[in-house]
């Protein structure tokens, strides 16, 4: 067809809708005469026409709306960033996704978290973000996962930090929960890193099981540190919160939150160790301490609620180990441990403790020798104190001390048995 | 991309003068600005939520062409560049999604997406329209430019009047017969 074609089939056309539909026909064969092809031609146009304004099934609202929540979610796989190489997404959170990638330059993987656009564009936020990604970078802890850049493409912001292989406390919690010892050295880890970045000036604000890694080898890792404070919830009136949806999914979670954290408060580094109490009672009970079927009911639990003993759950659990769980849970913050560095003795001295009973239990006298009751306490205790020699010779001298000790409590006992027995013959 | 307000006017005027190279300079900038907006907008919105494509255009034209120059002409003139730019970006952002279903890698992937095609009837609809618009054009160009901006720029029949400086009737006409001739392309594919 050509325009001329065209602008006569309009022509009849337009003329034919200016008259009533049962005069048409006889219109259409006087205008067209013989030409079937032209009548033919103006008859399907005729029959198209509708009153509706539609063209396609969507219209371009909904298809630019379509297109632009799909486009929220910027997808980086196989993209090159810098010197990284995108291979595949691994995660996404409230902060933004992460993939893992390739650094070409080292030949090494990494993890390399893009941030959320709405969190990039509050620039004091941001900012904030910043410095306390750098202080985090800069703490070099073995627990602690290591960032090797922070770096800004087009319009987005990434970290580049260490590929943990290795499960996240969620999934291992899942999976099965895990044993008293290994709770206890899990713990042990994660307040050592608490301890490190306390020490820096900086609160991790979001300690919960997603981040939280424990590598096949023992080695726990907390993430995230400093990133948390960019998607702090914005409380208002102590119980309203806002919850971000999408999908139906919600990002962000309050089930760890601290009191203070939940009723608006300013937070310091107790808020911490209040969440790492949540975690380890997660752990130990394999449920929350403080429950409800809505955020808001959460929170209320957490502001008024006592959790249940964690005895209702498995009574093996050690009183000692209770005593620490609730210490770290207490709501108001002058009870609850007052250093990272507190709970980390105390969880500490538990584990020597549980060392100690777990060998009489074995063999009816204390191990004295260098092994550790499993191997993955040895893997687990050299990675913890890798950073540090001095620490490392006081264990042991401490280690030795607490044998030592036990060890004489049993020769005292023999002593005493022999000269009760020999004074009573 | 740097671009003033003032360039923006001038290239506005520039087109409505009949200086078709104007408007190659301007469709980048506005395609950009209407990008960027979309995306930022739609970060701001619940999953899902729908808004006015006029909406947002108004809203480039204010950041674009700055009020002094927020005179009915230039505007109607923008909104011309802009209802383009609008069917530029859909159907590009289809042709790509077309492109990656073609080519992806992953058989899980491809199943989903056939799925969601079976789901949602044709979801290259607006690729189909897209050619016919072209083809239309060929035959008669003003058609396909009250299409667009009826279509993909929101604009009422006075609007798209004024922007192609002919009369409400003529629209009218222009977009039944279109219209008409549309669907029937459409119902051919």
């Amino acid at each position: 067809m050509d325009s001329t074609k065209f602008q006569e089939i309009e022509k009849i056309y337009q003329a034919a809708l200016g008259i009533p539909p049962e005069m048409r026909p006889d219109y259409l064969t006087e205008v067209c005469g013989n030409d079937d092809e032209l009548r033919k031609e103006v008859e399907s146009l005729l029959s198209f026409d509708t009153p509706s304004d539609q063209l396609i099934k969507k219209t371009p609202e909904v298809l630019a709306a379509e297109m632009f929540s799909e486009m929220k979610q910027t997808d980086f796989n196989g993209k090159e960033i810098d010197q990284y190489k995108i291979i595949s997404q691994i995660g996404k959170g409230g902060m933004g996704t992460v993939y893992l990638a390739k650094d070409k330059s080292l030949g090494r993987k990494i993890a390399i978290k893009f941030l959320d656009k709405k969190l990039s564009r509050d620039q004091d936020r941001l900012q904030r973000f910043f410095l306390e990604a750098r202080t985090a970078s800069a703490l070099n802890q073995p627990n602690i996962i290591t960032i090797y850049e922070i770096g800004k493409t087009d319009d987005h912001h990434f970290i580049a930090t260490e590929f943990i292989e290795g499960k996240t406390l969620r999934e291992i919690i899942e999976n099965e929960p895990p044993k008293i010892m290994s709770v206890v050295e899990i713990a042990i880890q994660i307040a050592s890193a608490l301890k490190a970045a306390h020490d820096a000036g900086i609160i991790h604000r979001d300690i919960k099981p997603d981040n939280i890694m424990v590598r096949p080898d023992g080695l726990v890792k907390v993430l995230d540190f400093g990133v948390a404070k960019l998607s702090e919830q914005e409380i208002e009136a102590g119980i309203s919160i806002r919850i971000e949806t999408q999908k139906g999914m919600i990002i962000g979670t309050v089930d760890y939150m601290s009191p203070e954290q939940a009723g608006g408060e300013k937070v310091d580094t107790l808020t911490d160790i209040f969440s790492f109490g949540v975690v380890l009672y997660f752990l130990l009970a394999g449920k929350l301490p403080f429950e409800g079927e809505s955020p808001g009911s959460v929170i209320t639990s957490i502001l008024t609620k006592e959790p249940r003993s964690l005895n209702e759950f498995d009574e093996k659990i050690p009183a000692e180990l209770i005593k620490i769980v609730r210490k770290a849970l207490e709501k108001e913050k002058k009870k609850r441990f007052q250093t990272a560095q507190e709970m980390l003795e105390e969880l500490k001295y538990f584990k020597k403790h549980l060392e100690v009973s777990e060998a009489i239990g074995k063999s009816g006298q204390p191990n004295i020798s260098e092994n550790s009751p499993t191997d993955e306490t040895q893997k687990v205790e050299t990675a913890e104190y890798t950073e540090n020699t001095d620490d490392q010779r006081k264990f042991d001298l401490r280690k030795v001390l607490v044998f030592s000790t036990v060890f004489l409590l049993l020769v005292v006992m023999l002593f005493s048995y022999w000269y009760f027995a020999s004074g009573y013959n | 991309m740097n671009i003033t307000s003032n360039q923006v006017t001038k290239l506005l005027v520039e087109w409505g003068d009949g200086d078709e190279t104007a408007l190659e300079k301007l469709m980048p900038l506005v395609y950009e600005e209407l990008h960027q907006m979309a995306k930022g907008y739609m970060n701001q919105q619940n999953a899902g939520h729908t808004f006015q494509t006029t909406e947002l255009i108004h809203e480039a034209y204010l950041k674009l062409a700055k009020k002094e120059e927020q005179n009915w002409k230039n505007r109607a003139h923008f909104f011309g560049v802009a209802a383009q730019a609008m069917r530029h970006i859909l159907v590009d952002y289809a042709r790509a999604k077309q492109m990656q279903k073609r080519g992806g890698t992953e058989a899980i992937h491809i199943t989903l997406e056939e799925n969601a095609l079976i789901s949602n009837g044709q979801p290259d609809e607006i690729i189909a329209l897209d050619d016919a618009l072209s083809a239309l054009e060929k035959l008669d160009e003003r058609k396909m430019r009250v299409v667009e901006l009826k279509f993909f720029g929101g604009l009422n029949i006075d609007e798209i009047a004024e922007a192609l400086k002919v009369s409400r009737d003529t629209v009218k006409n222009d977009w039944r017969f279109a219209k008409s001739w549309l669907l029937r392309e459409l119902s051919q594919t």
